[in-house]
């Protein structure tokens, strides 16, 4: 089922990334990479705590 | 270098590109960082180039590459892969470059339609919006159409599709056919598409 709510977020921010320029998007890329790059190693700091369980399925 | 940290590889590339620049390669930033351009903005863990290289000139830019501090290793394709080469760059904080040793089907006057964005001081040459939305389409991939479609529905009426009619000559047929499979829809009349305009 298509949501009508859903769908205007997806226009409005399409709207956003229109009126960026390409510096603006290669600038929100770099910021959106070297973020994941931290939860990722925040992740990793998180599993290897001694005495934290890792569910099987944490994946 | 202008990396510091993980999640670098745009900043790598950036160095990379300007090295390319140096030796007189000609290159076209592709992937992740390309789609950043085109209006799809999503993180990658690497940053991607092809270059307008053999493989045997390859070796040549990859002594350079460690000369210049990188961590580097040049992998060669089989046969029939589509990417006869893929050297990789790593610098100390594991930032990753491929660059893409050629790309077999690849329209050889891409590289004159790159477009230049600044990145950190540098000019990176990014593959144009419309050899973008076509190499995507060739590729085929569920993600890899949803993103040219994505590119076309960002701004469909500046979209030139004159441009790629020349990649047709590159490809074989039933790769022509999945392009125009992958974009036919979104030009219909009616849809916001110039009529009767199909590359």
């Amino acid at each position: 089922m298509k949501s009508q709510l859903a769908e205007a977020a997806r226009r409005r921010l399409t709207e956003d990334v229109r009126r960026m320029t390409a510096e603006q998007r290669l600038a929100a890329f770099l910021a959106h990479c070297q973020l994941m790059a931290q939860l990722r190693s925040a992740g990793g700091a998180i599993q290897h705590r001694p005495g934290h369980a890792v569910p099987r399925n944490a994946d | 270098m202008r990396t510091s940290a993980p999640g670098q590889s745009a900043l790598l590339m950036a160095d990379v590109a300007e090295l390319l620049s140096k030796q007189g390669v000609r290159y076209a930033v592709i992937g992740a960082m390309a789609a950043a351009v085109h209006g799809i903005v999503r993180a990658s863990l690497d940053a991607d180039a092809v270059v307008a290289l053999q493989v045997r000139e390859a070796l040549a830019l990859r002594q350079f590459l460690i000369e210049e501090g990188y961590e580097t290793a040049l992998r060669t394709g089989d046969v029939d892969d589509p990417v006869p080469g893929l050297l990789e760059i790593k610098d100390r904080h594991g930032n990753r470059v491929d660059l893409l040793i050629g790309l077999r089907g690849m329209d050889p006057e891409l590289l004159d339609r790159t477009r230049q964005v600044r990145l950190a001081e540098a000019i990176l040459e990014v593959v144009g919006r419309e050899d973008f939305i076509a190499m995507k389409a060739f590729a085929g991939g569920p993600v890899d159409l949803a993103d040219a479609r994505a590119v076309i529905d960002l701004d469909r009426g500046s979209l030139d599709l004159k441009l790629p009619s020349s990649c047709r000559t590159s490809c074989r047929p039933a790769q022509w056919a999945a392009i125009q499979r992958a974009i036919y829809r979104r030009l219909q009349p009616g849809r916001g598409a110039r009529a009767n305009t199909i590359w």
